[in-house]
């Protein structure tokens, strides 16, 4: 008989009852599959309902407005270019998307140059994140969504969070976290893990 | 799940795109085979999701989708209106078409030249006698000049020729659409309104007259180099050290840009000026070396020039603010006080100098640049208060 803990992780199987979170990826599923057949409107469509989400997340990782549009605008046309490769049995629509714009902007980050593996760069690249993440609670409109995700963001451990802001948003490696922090590889690693599987948590429980 | 512990980690990596390629192939592998792994692997990538939308909410400027319509419209023109069946046989069909007349082409210029009396002076060449080197056919450069030519080789050089011809407008065409792209997006740049925001920093000690303080010809040129830089119009090579101190070690000063004859240093996260070992944010009352106002200041004169271009402050030096080998030091404050964060450092060379800081106009935050003087006293050399953007 097959655990509840097993059902749980067979995500997203869809159910008789789709969730709001399965509805949406439909959708987007739908829209990347048109694309796959060069339909500019469904481009359109899908860039209207995940632009803001691309833009926001590449000006948080680069930090320079200009280098933000021009890779959200490089996102896009990957996702024009490579929709046909998309296989929704092996990822949301907007976990592929988000890993495209990651990967651009980590190209990006690469040819600034290369950061330092110390503390001193370590409590640094913390700092400028948290400055962000102040003036981001007021200053910005943020959705119901975002406000959760930010808030559960906040509520990790302060290691937890610190290791998988820089292993995510600035492209530090485990082994350069664990150098510049002096902990172990593998509690890096686990807190990075721990930490995105409790972020999932937050989109789980948000969308019921 | 006991059986995936020795792959949970590997599948972190594989997410982030930290594995090698054998590594690689041999999670995909497992992944193939286990259904537990494939779930995990969803999980964390729904956490990514999460995590990219812990970012500020920003509404993305109208130009971006105007550039990607017009990138997308310019890929689709070969291949507009018809079905997907019919397009890819009206591709194939007509370049099998082209390949066979230019065959046949080729096949016909053959037979008539070797036809043609008036070639008759490239056959006589073929002959074993020897052949007046004005006899021989122009337009066959180099090696095959020496090699003695056949029929064969005059329709393949002709062919050569003319395919090289064809090449060189396909590059040309292609370098005049990528201009007009680059024209288009700079002047969608040029007409967003209030992109730069020009300021000065006010000096502790002279208040807000010093904002309309005359700015050096070297500080200005220095500026609208920035400022091209900004808007994408001058590229970022040319890599050296930024400081350039004669007789003297230099300080662990960020690597920079130097670009006709300017220092380009760049503040933001992920650049390796975060190696500045500056000290970690404290409470202002804790603040060992806190700047004080009404310490002279290392200036020799004007207020620091400077520039908002988005999220980020840029700030011009030069020795006429103060002295080559005088290190630069940027804060931020809330406005609600408290909190004084260290930006980073930098050490005045002898060129002007420009600094990108990672510093929003709406961040409701107060920009302190002070000057060390080496022995652990800091200086305010200027501070700047933008207000925060209207409703």
């Amino acid at each position: 008989m097959e655990s509840a803990e097993n059902r749980i992780l067979r995500y997203p199987e869809i159910s008789s009852e789709d969730s709001h979170e399965t509805r949406e990826a439909r959708e987007d599923a739908r829209l990347l599959g048109l694309i796959a057949d060069a339909d500019p409107q469904a481009l359109e469509s899908f860039y209207r309902r995940r632009g803001g989400l691309i833009y926001s997340f590449l000006l948080r990782m680069l930090v320079n407005e200009m280098e933000a549009q021009e890779a959200t605008q490089d996102t896009f046309v990957q996702i024009w270019r490579r929709a046909y490769r998309y296989d929704p049995r092996r990822s949301s629509p907007m976990a592929w998307a988000v890993m495209i714009a990651r990967g651009l902007a980590l190209d990006r980050l690469r040819a600034r140059s290369r950061h330092s593996v110390n503390h001193a760069a370590f409590e640094r690249e913390v700092v400028s994140l948290e400055m962000e993440d102040k003036s981001s609670g007021r200053q910005y409109e943020r959705d119901e969504l975002a406000a959760a995700c930010g808030a559960a963001l906040h509520q990790l451990p302060e290691t937890q969070a610190r290791a998988l802001q820089l292993a995510f948003l600035r492209g530090w490696t485990h082994e350069e976290i664990a150098t510049a922090t002096g902990e172990p590889l593998g509690t890096v690693k686990a807190r990075i893990r721990r930490g995105l599987l409790a972020l999932r948590q937050v989109l789980k429980e948000f969308h019921g | 799940m006991a059986d995936l512990h020795p792959y949970e980690d590997q599948a972190v990596l594989y997410l982030l795109d930290r594995l090698s390629a054998d590594e690689r192939r041999e999670f995909e592998a497992r992944l193939a085979e286990s259904a537990e792994l494939r779930a995990l692997l969803r999980e964390l990538e729904d956490g990514t999701v999460a995590m990219a939308m812990t970012a500020p909410s920003q509404r993305p400027p109208a130009q971006i989708w105007k550039r990607i319509e017009k990138i997308v419209a310019e890929e689709r023109r070969p291949e507009t209106i018809t079905p997907s069946f019919w397009m890819n046989w009206w591709r194939y069909g007509w370049a099998a078409a082209a390949i066979s007349v230019a065959g046949w082409l080729s096949h016909v210029v053959w037979l008539s030249r070797s036809a043609n009396p008036a070639n008759h002076a490239e056959r006589v060449i073929v002959q074993p006698a020897p052949a007046a080197p004005d006899q021989r056919p122009i337009g066959i450069a180099g090696a095959e000049r020496n090699a003695p030519p056949t029929p064969q080789n005059n329709a393949n050089s002709d062919n050569a020729e003319v395919n090289g011809l064809r090449q060189q407008i396909a590059d040309l065409s292609n370098q005049i659409n990528q201009v007009s792209q680059s024209l288009g997006q700079h002047q969608a740049l040029l007409l967003e309104t209030n992109r730069f925001k020009i300021f000065q920093l006010v000096s502790a000690t002279d208040g807000a007259s010093t904002t309309n303080a005359a700015v050096s010809p070297a500080l200005q040129r220095a500026l609208f180099l920035a400022m091209a830089r900004e808007l994408g119009w001058a590229p970022n090579s040319e890599m050296s050290p930024a400081g350039n101190i004669p007789g003297k070690q230099r300080e662990p000063a960020p690597a920079g840009t130097n670009q006709l004859g300017v220092d380009f240093v760049d503040l933001r996260p992920g650049s390796n000026t975060f190696a500045n070992p500056l000290p970690l944010p404290k409470n202002e009352t804790q603040f060992s070396n806190p700047p004080d106002p009404n310490l002279q200041t290392a200036a020799t004169g004007g207020s620091v020039p400077g520039f908002m271009s988005g999220p980020n402050a840029v700030l011009a030096f030069d020795s006429s603010i103060v002295a080559a080998g005088t290190e630069l030091e940027f804060w931020a404050r809330s406005h609600s006080g408290g909190l004084m964060y260290p930006i980073g450092t930098t050490v005045l060379g002898n060129n002007t100098t420009v600094v990108t800081i990672p510093f929003s106009i709406s961040s409701g935050t107060t920009l302190t640049v002070t000057t060390g003087t080496g022995f652990g006293a800091s200086t305010v050399l200027g501070t700047f208060s933008p207000s925060p953007p209207g409703p």
